[in-house]
């Protein structure tokens, strides 16, 4: 690097570490922005850091190795990013990484000579119903093949950019009520509103675009002043994106195009009537169903948490307090006492929805009585949602921000807390714009900030972004990361509820939870106690992706079967494929196999059978899933996420995960098995923190569930579902082959041979066992043995 | 308080870790990570004892437990040792040669290492890491990376002017010492120490 860029260099650290006064929990932020700016972190950037803030050279290199959003090398101009989650991996997300590969000529994690693309992969970017998902500089690119990759690179091989369109205080109750009234007249007394789904999952299917082309033709008939146009969250029914919704009626489109708009305001919001083909078609009866309601997929779901999503704007807080949002903080701030708001939160049942399903009033209780030095206590919202398959958190704070920073200053008031924070993942950006946005505007509606809505309670929220970290989203290892430390957990022999962040008394509940908290305020403990099972309250959202006809998110009542959810809500596995396992839980979590689909879903029957409710992601596996590449996959997950702080986790799964590839390989042999399940038992009894301590619940439930799996891979050298590439061949049926050549033109390898309108042949020493052939062959003269 | 500690019941301070109460009555818990005057790392996890509550028991390291009153401890349950002998079979993989480590499993009774070897010599106990930051005031080394990745490292690997080479580092590795003579292969088991199994402390390498 020449003098001018190193004095550029030194200039632009030193205005960045002045912008944020030298705080030390800023130095994530510090280090993203340099990131951002360099496209890597260079040495002297770093020292300069480490000088300027005084924060030890060791902590701020152990920072920028530990997390993977930083890179110490430089990075290519694009930056291409393949979606490693557990749904994309059902749906063949490394076939996409391979083609990538071949396409780019360079392996994950490096980049090409000429410095014009990175590759990378990342654990679940959370578009888990448009897997598999290729992400090239931000944009977001659903239901990859290995086709579109070509396509879509030489797109931007040549330059061909993709557009990104992004997107007075109240000091009483009295004031908050008018200013409700005022909101819903300008808002939506007497208008027709035009919802587009803005979530991640319609901006895959280039929802914006839809969007924009309404808001130009809504001008265009002069309709501005009549119709409130809202580009929301996530509808849930990502598969159908880009959706549309309009009017009182809610009819709902799906699957729209930009050319489709203009039919739309013409037929629809002028003349109120609907468009015929872009309705919903029930694919049991053939029938087109009109509103929203009548889909199959919702009219099973019981929307209290999610349903908001879709009627609101997130960046306009009139639409949430028009609906009623903010009546549960003030009912909190001047009808209620803290002690009371605590017990009506423990009437109501409400059980942490990250994962541990621990009761929330005990927590908040705990935290209420510890005595702090200095009066601060915090009270924080993990937003790092981290286990692949599972999204709902992000549609929340994308979609319904205020609901969660409502549900936070409730739980503040209760706890007697003074700062808040949410700790976000980096790989979720219209998340943190979306929450980020929303304080601002709490803030200045005084809402949030100094003297809440004229009363004597002040509380304030700041948002802290993860850098990709898994490990992160456990309690004392995101208490370490928001401080600006490298996170890794710590033993919490004494509960975070008494000594948190900075050693004072913290709680922590995840984005649903903290959701679920005005709910609770305004309708009253009863009420919502009255969904429910025994020992779980309220309903619970899913994210229901894998091998089902409809993915997306999902919210139901506890209690209800998983036989309910697959085949009433998600329509079944596709292709006429039969069911294998349906795995919740996360890399925590474990399969549930096909004979336990009727038991109800609550906390306590799912950790019986062994998984676990984690955040919510339910993958669905069919018959072409194989339960030991299952296991692999997330023993590979975890061996890349763990911190590597204790023994057991760092080494141990790396042997479990050695032993497991070995089976996938069929080089084991059954007293490896019986190693690893050994192996399990001690990582599960030894490990530090709740990562460790459930890593083997994927391995444990598929060796208890699918033993016989496991003995074919070993013993008989077979997988069944034809996934592990060292036990499958693939031939071709000489007397079905119609000579078509599709495969041929799609083998990686020029592995097929073969003249036209003859027989194919495969040679066996070129082929990789990619199965595009397989796929591709509509004859299904292509066999895997 | 009191504690029942392997069936006796004994009185303990409040504020003491089950190693300091286990230490005070003369009861032997291995450690690698944990050192009087440092700050308990828990991450060797190799302390674990046995807590009963009730009808449920759990594994803790004892190192950075608190005791409280009535707690009941076991420290050499059948649960704890197959633990520890679990622990160090794994630490072996990556340390062979670890003379520590090579008389630990004689101590417990490890006689095979049944996972891939690979000479890593380093259990990453970060008792470097510590004494240099909490005893030198040095700060010159620090963890980098993660999972099977991490490391103890120097900023770039380059010795930072903190560094005052006193050494601290190497004094209180339980790695870096005069190797095992017993052992001559990754993976291989010294067990000198085991009557069981009689091996030539200084074998002629040819």
């Amino acid at each position: 690097m020449g003098g001018t860029d190193t004095k550029t260099l030194a200039e632009f650290v030193a205005g960045l570490v002045e912008s944020y006064e030298g705080e030390r929990s800023k130095l994530s932020a510090i280090l993203h922005e340099i990131q951002k700016e360099y496209n890597y972190l260079p040495e002297q950037a770093l020292r300069d850091v480490s000088t300027l803030m005084e924060v030890p050279m060791t902590d701020v290199y152990g920072v920028a190795t530990f997390y993977t959003s930083f890179s110490l090398v430089p990075k290519g101009k694009h930056i291409v990013t393949v979606c490693m989650g557990t749904a994309c991996h059902v749906r063949n997300s490394r076939g996409i990484l391979d083609e990538i590969c071949r396409f780019l000529k360079i392996g994950s994690g490096e980049t090409t000579e000429d410095s014009s693309f990175s590759l990378e992969t990342v654990n679940c970017l959370g578009a888990c119903a448009l897997g598999p998902i290729m992400v090239v500089d931000g944009k977001y690119h659903g239901g990859m093949t290995a086709a579109k990759v070509k396509r879509i690179l030489k797109k931007y091989q040549k330059d061909e950019a993709f557009e990104e369109v992004p997107a007075g205080r109240l000091g009483s109750v009295e004031e908050l009520q008018a200013y409700r009234q005022a909101a819903s007249v300008a808002r939506y007394t007497g208008k027709t509103s035009v919802c587009v789904c803005a979530g991640t999952g319609c901006q895959a299917s280039s929802s914006l675009d839809v969007l924009e082309a309404m808001r130009v033709e809504l001008k265009g008939h002069g309709l501005e002043g009549d119709v409130v146009l809202r580009g929301t969250g996530c509808h849930g029914f990502c598969e159908r994106g880009p959706l549309v919704v309009i009017g009182d009626d809610n009819i709902f489109y799906q699957k729209v195009k930009p050319e489709d708009v203009a039919e739309i305001v013409s037929e629809t919001v002028v003349n109120g009537r609907a468009v015929e083909r872009l309705l919903y078609q029930d694919p049991a009866t053939g029938a087109r169903v009109t509103s929203k309601e009548e889909v199959p997929f919702y009219a099973k779901q019981n929307r209290q948490i999610l349903g908001p999503n879709g009627a609101l704007d997130p960046y306009e807080v009139d639409d949430y307090i028009a609906r009623g949002g903010y009546a549960a903080l003030a009912k909190a701030l001047f009808e209620m006492q803290p002690g009371g708001i605590i017990e009506e939160v423990d009437k109501a049942g409400l059980r942490g929805r990250g994962g541990g399903g621990y009761p929330a009033a005990n927590k908040w209780r705990a935290a209420r009585k510890a005595h702090s030095v200095d009066g601060v206590k915090y009270v924080l919202c993990n937003a790092d949602e981290g286990d692949p398959g599972a999204f709902m958190d992000r549609c929340l704070l994308e979609g319904n921000p205020h609901s969660v920073i409502e549900g936070m200053i409730i739980g503040a008031i209760a706890i007697g807390a003074t700062h808040g924070y949410v700790y976000v993942r980096n790989e979720y950006p219209l998340a943190v714009r979306s929450i980020s946005h929303a304080i601002e505007q709490a803030k200045a509606k005084g809402l949030l900030g100094p003297e809440i809505l004229g009363s004597p309670f002040s509380f304030d929220i700041s948002v802290s972004r993860g850098s990709g970290a898994f490990v992160s989203g456990e309690s004392t290892a995101l208490m370490a990361s928001i401080e600006g430390r490298v996170g890794e957990p710590r033993e919490k022999y004494i509960h975070t509820a008494v000594r948190g962040l900075y050693v004072r008394p913290t709680n922590l509940n995840n984005v649903e939870t903290w959701a679920n908290v005005p709910l609770i305020i305004n309708e009253g403990a009863e009420k919502y106690a009255s969904v429910g099972t025994e020992g779980s309250k309220g309903t619970k959202i899913f994210s229901l992706v894998g091998k089902i006809t409809n993915t997306g998110l999902v919210e139901v009542p506890m209690g209800i079967t998983l036989r309910e959810i697959i085949y009433e809500i998600g329509g079944g596995i596709p292709n006429g494929k039969a069911f294998k396992a349906v795995q919740t839980g996360g890399p925590s979590g474990g399969c549930i196999p096909e004979s336990l689909i009727d038991i109800p879903v609550d906390f306590d029957e799912l950790y019986d059978v062994g998984s676990m409710m984690g955040s919510g992601g339910m993958i669905v596996m069919d018959q072409d899933t194989c339960m030991v590449d299952v296991a692999r996959y997330f023993l590979e997950f975890l061996c890349d996420e763990s911190c590597g702080k204790c023994t057991p986790c760092r080494e141990g799964l790396k042997h479990m995960a050695e032993i497991v590839e070995e089976v996938t390989e069929g080089r084991a042999t059954m007293d490896q098995l019986e190693l690893l399940e050994e192996l399990a038992e001690v990582v599960r009894d030894t490990s530090l923190c709740g990562l460790g301590q459930t890593a083997p619940n994927p391995v444990l439930s598929t060796i208890k569930y699918f033993a016989e799996e496991y003995r074919e891979h070993v013993v008989e050298k077979k997988c069944r579902a034809g996934v592990c590439r060292a036990l499958v061949s693939y031939s071709i049926n000489a007397t079905a082959c119609d000579g078509c050549m599709k495969c041929s033109a799609q083998c990686p390898s020029d592995a097929i041979t073969g003249k036209k309108k003859k027989p194919q042949a495969i040679d066996a020493a070129k082929c990789e066992k990619c199965g595009i052939c397989y796929e591709v062959c509509e004859q299904r003269a292509v066999t895997r043995m | 308080m009191n504690v029942l500690i392997d069936g006796q019941n004994v009185a303990v301070e409040e504020g003491w870790t089950v190693l300091e109460a286990a230490r005070y009555y003369g009861i032997d818990i291995p450690t690698l990570c944990y050192m009087d005057g440092l700050t308990p790392y828990s991450g060797c996890r190799l302390c674990v004892v046995e807590i009963v509550r009730g009808k449920r028991s759990r594994l803790v390291a004892s190192c950075s437990c608190p005791v409280e009153d009535g707690m009941e401890i076991t420290t050499k349950s059948e649960r704890v040792l197959h633990a520890r002998r679990m622990i160090v079979e794994l630490m072996l993989a990556t340390t062979p040669n670890s003379r520590t480590l090579q008389c630990l499993a004689s101590e417990l009774g490890v006689t095979k290492v049944r996972f891939k070897g690979e000479d890593r010599r380093c259990i990453l106990c970060g008792l470097c890491v510590r004494i240099c930051d909490e005893q030198m005031t040095g700060g010159a080394i620090g963890f980098a990376r993660r999972g099977v990745e991490r490391e103890v490292s120097m900023p770039f690997h380059k010795t930072p002017e903190a560094c005052r080479e006193c050494g601290a580092c190497l004094y209180v590795c339980p790695v870096c010492e005069l190797p095992c003579m017993g052992v001559m292969e990754p993976g291989e088991l010294c067990n000198a120490c085991l009557d069981t199994v009689q091996l030539d402390p200084f074998p002629s390498r040819d």
